[in-house]
């Protein structure tokens, strides 16, 4: 396998449109209930958290670049072959795969249980999965310049969705929120761990950093999208602290949604309807680009072709969703890739990072030739 | 070529629009009834029985009344409700509960394990109210059904909406009242309904200590409850003041009255409430009035400075007086509703209090009151 991926510059993206990638990948179904969560651990300080976690967030995100900045046209499957060789290689970025397919898999159950419990409770799992399918199938076919035109149109589609939490925030009560600074180091931490698996999905950069045309204007979108998503958190946050009571917080599934349950206009008398149904713009494109990223990087590992995998891979994900409908066993799916997606997403970047440099000093005193011919 | 391509695709498009139309169940709405109001009594054959009266729509040609009522028994709500389906043709939907009326008796038990099947069903709108009977709901819905011509639930929903909108009483609606139920420091209030002289009215609102209903307070205490939570506009507030400091002021002095009774339309209010002493517990409350005098009970010779200063300090002190009376009411009650325990728990130093370490401490609280009443014209009349 290449360590540096070639790619004919009429498949390029600008750097540009990793705002929208990164940003809109990064939000998906985990912002649903992510407030509850964190306030479970840090209570009315949980905003602490997330700003915690975005700092955080930041810093892994420059580890990142740093590592890609360190090869002309790499992705993480090539430097990890570079690194490990070829089978330690290919095993991590397997693990990489896995990954993806379990989050891939914890989208769209997350999605149809919400349909199913805030709209239409005799749901066929089957015939939703097909249709969210069958739209990723149709997108991923039309390879990564497709993916990032979704993502460009539906972010603008679903933007306008946070204007309906002005009426949320005339009900917020200011006191919910002191007395502030309560919550020790740990329970912050603890809080910022909680978002984890909202915030999972900049992993993306590590694959689709090859199809960038111009490398030097990397770093400001890729920043203003965890700026972005970070603020979108934060303020999702601070409203339902303000809007719930604390235990009232505490026993809400969906925290977000709720909130969207006091809009109503004369013309409509359920806004939260409209919000479920519009969530499939924000759910569609993050299953696009994770399907893509699963398909793209099996080829890479195992010169399978995309469409084999897709398809393949689509029908497994259409059984698998068929069947998962138990409210543990999702709990438990989404559990377990926060569990497994921290230590991917937020721990190993750190650790690789000190592994490019030692080889990158190796390599030049040994021969003395760049890392990445 | 292409053009037969597309024509190909389009036509494939919308056959699946066909079939997609069939994923969801369909609900024609000639057969089903749309729930508007139902109340909850507790069954005189048993205490874990559960009455409920059903107000629904049905959109029937040949029915007379767009309304109708039904009536089912269950252990829970829902089957309950779904006893009083039997009894019906339509299928019954709950999406646009706008009232839920509890029995008097029912409240007294505490109204919890009735809150979550409102809930737990996302279909349920969080904008419904909930409210109280004096008796049981049923008397309410029954004989207000058979007296009124106009369609009850929607006139009961009316009626506790045009006091919200006009700053009478608090919000009560779901979301509203789960927030304060949820809430440690804070008691539940909700509208209480009785039937006067045939028509239907709110005469008061219920409190709660926690869930149960421990007793009730006027209309004009549910104002200043109303006043000390939020901001209030345009509404009109009718007080009863001593008369002697106005003597030389009045035009005609009548023998045997000792009261002046006054109408103010309140321009402006609101209020603002700090916490001076936490191991006291005691708060300060500076409540600002712009007002405009509407009407007096006996004429005036000379409305001038001197005379409206007067006016507007005898009218802080009666507001000053109501609201003692009102926290004295509250604190034999022992309910909460002004919500000086989320501010006793902004204030604590973890944070955290237990809504029984507050029904202990809120007896013990003080308010030290500061009225503040301007008195902006007094209409055309001078």
């Amino acid at each position: 396998m290449d360590i540096n991926v070639k790619v004919k510059s009429n498949l390029r993206i600008q750097a540009f449109y990793l705002f929208f990638l990164i940003s809109f990948i990064q939000i998906g179904v985990g912002i649903m209930g992510v407030p509850r969560f964190i306030f479970k651990e840090s209570q009315q300080d949980a905003w602490i958290s997330v700003i915690l976690a975005s700092c955080f967030i930041v810093m892994v995100i420059s580890a990142m670049l740093f590592i890609l900045k360190q090869y002309e046209n790499a992705d993480i499957l090539g430097i990890q072959t570079d690194l490990f060789g070829k089978w330690l290689g290919k095993l991590l970025g397997t693990i990489y795969i896995i990954h993806f397919i379990l989050a891939f898999l914890s989208v769209i159950i997350t999605y149809i249980e919400v349909l199913k419990i805030f709209i239409a409770p005799n749901l066929n799992n089957f015939v939703v999965a097909l249709l969210l399918l069958s739209l990723v199938v149709y997108s991923v076919r039309g390879g990564l310049q497709a993916i990032v035109g979704v993502f460009f149109l539906f972010f603008f589609l679903s933007i306008w969705l946070l204007g309906l939490l002005v009426e949320p925030i005339r009900f917020m009560h200011f006191n919910h929120f002191q007395p502030m600074f309560q919550a020790s180091f740990t329970e912050l931490w603890k809080g910022a761990k909680a978002t984890s698996y909202t915030f999972m999905g900049f992993e993306i950069l590590f694959f689709v950093y090859p199809f960038i045309q111009n490398k030097q204007k990397v770093r400001f979108p890729t920043y203003l999208a965890i700026i972005w998503s970070s603020m979108i958190v934060l303020i999702l946050t601070v409203i339902s602290i303000g809007y719930f009571s604390r235990d009232q917080l505490l026993k809400l599934e969906w925290t977000v949604l709720d909130m969207f349950k006091i809009q109503n206009l004369t013309f409509i008398e359920r806004f939260d309807y409209i919000v479920i149904a519009e969530w499939m713009m924000v759910v569609v494109p993050n299953m696009i680009l994770l399907m893509w990223a699963i398909t793209y990087g099996i080829k890479r590992l195992y010169q399978v072709k995309q469409k084999t995998t897709l398809y393949i891979l689509a029908i497994v994900i259409l059984i698998a969703s068929t069947f998962i409908d138990d409210y543990f066993l999702i709990r438990k799916i989404i559990d377990s890739v926060a569990e497994f997606g921290f230590w991917i997403v937020y721990v190993y970047p750190l650790l690789l990072l000190p592994m490019v440099l030692i080889k990158k000093r190796w390599k030049r005193k040994s021969g003395g030739r760049d890392l990445s011919h | 070529m292409v053009v037969e391509i597309y024509r190909i695709k389009f036509v494939f498009v919308l056959i699946s629009f066909v079939f997609l139309a069939a994923c969801m169940q369909t609900k024609i709405i000639e057969q089903h009834a749309i729930i508007n109001t139902y109340g909850i009594d507790i069954s005189e054959e048993s205490e874990n029985l559960i009455e409920t009266v059903i107000l629904s729509y049905i959109f029937d040609e040949q029915a007379e009344n767009v309304t109708t009522i039904n009536y089912g028994k269950g252990k829970t709500i829902k089957e309950a409700n779904q006893n009083a389906e039997k009894k019906s043709s339509f299928t019954f939907l709950p999406g646009q509960i706008r009232l839920v009326l509890y029995g008097k008796e029912t409240a007294e038990k505490g109204f919890k394990n009735y809150l979550n099947v409102l809930i737990r069903d996302a279909r349920l709108s969080d904008m419904m109210y909930l409210a109280v009977s004096e008796t049981t709901a049923k008397d309410i819905l029954l004989l207000g059904q058979e007296n009124a011509d106009i369609d009850m639930g929607q006139y009961m929903e009316k009626l506790i909406e045009k006091e919200i909108k006009g700053d009478s009483i608090p919000n009560v609606s779901l979301h509203e009242l789960t927030h304060t139920y949820e809430d440690p420091g804070k008691d539940p209030i909700m509208p209480l309904i009785s039937l006067t002289d045939n028509k239907i009215a709110i005469t008061g609102m219920a409190l709660f200590q926690n869930d149960k209903y421990v007793g009730k307070i006027s209309m004009e205490d549910a104002f200043l409850v109303n006043l000390f939570q939020n901001k209030v506009h345009d509404r009109q507030i009718h007080l009863s003041i001593s008369r002697e400091p106005f003597l030389k002021y009045l035009s005609a002095p009548q023998a045997n009255r000792d009261q002046l009774h006054l109408s103010f339309l309140i321009i402006d209010g609101e209020s603002k409430t700090r916490l001076t002493d936490i191991k006291e517990l005691s708060y300060r409350t500076d409540v600002n009035l712009k007002v405009i005098l509407n009407e007096t009970s006996e004429t005036f010779k000379d409305e001038n400075e001197q005379f409206a200063n007067l006016l507007e300090k005898e009218v802080e002190e009666e507001v000053k007086r109501q609201y003692k009376k009102l926290l004295a009411t509250l604190q034999n009650a022992n309910s909460d509703p002004l919500g000086l325990g989320s501010i006793y728990r902004a204030h604590k130093k973890n944070g955290k209090l237990t809504a029984k370490e507050w029904h202990q401490k809120f007896p013990e609280t003080t308010i030290n009151l500061n009225v503040d009443v301007k008195l902006i014209n007094t209409g055309i009349k001078q």
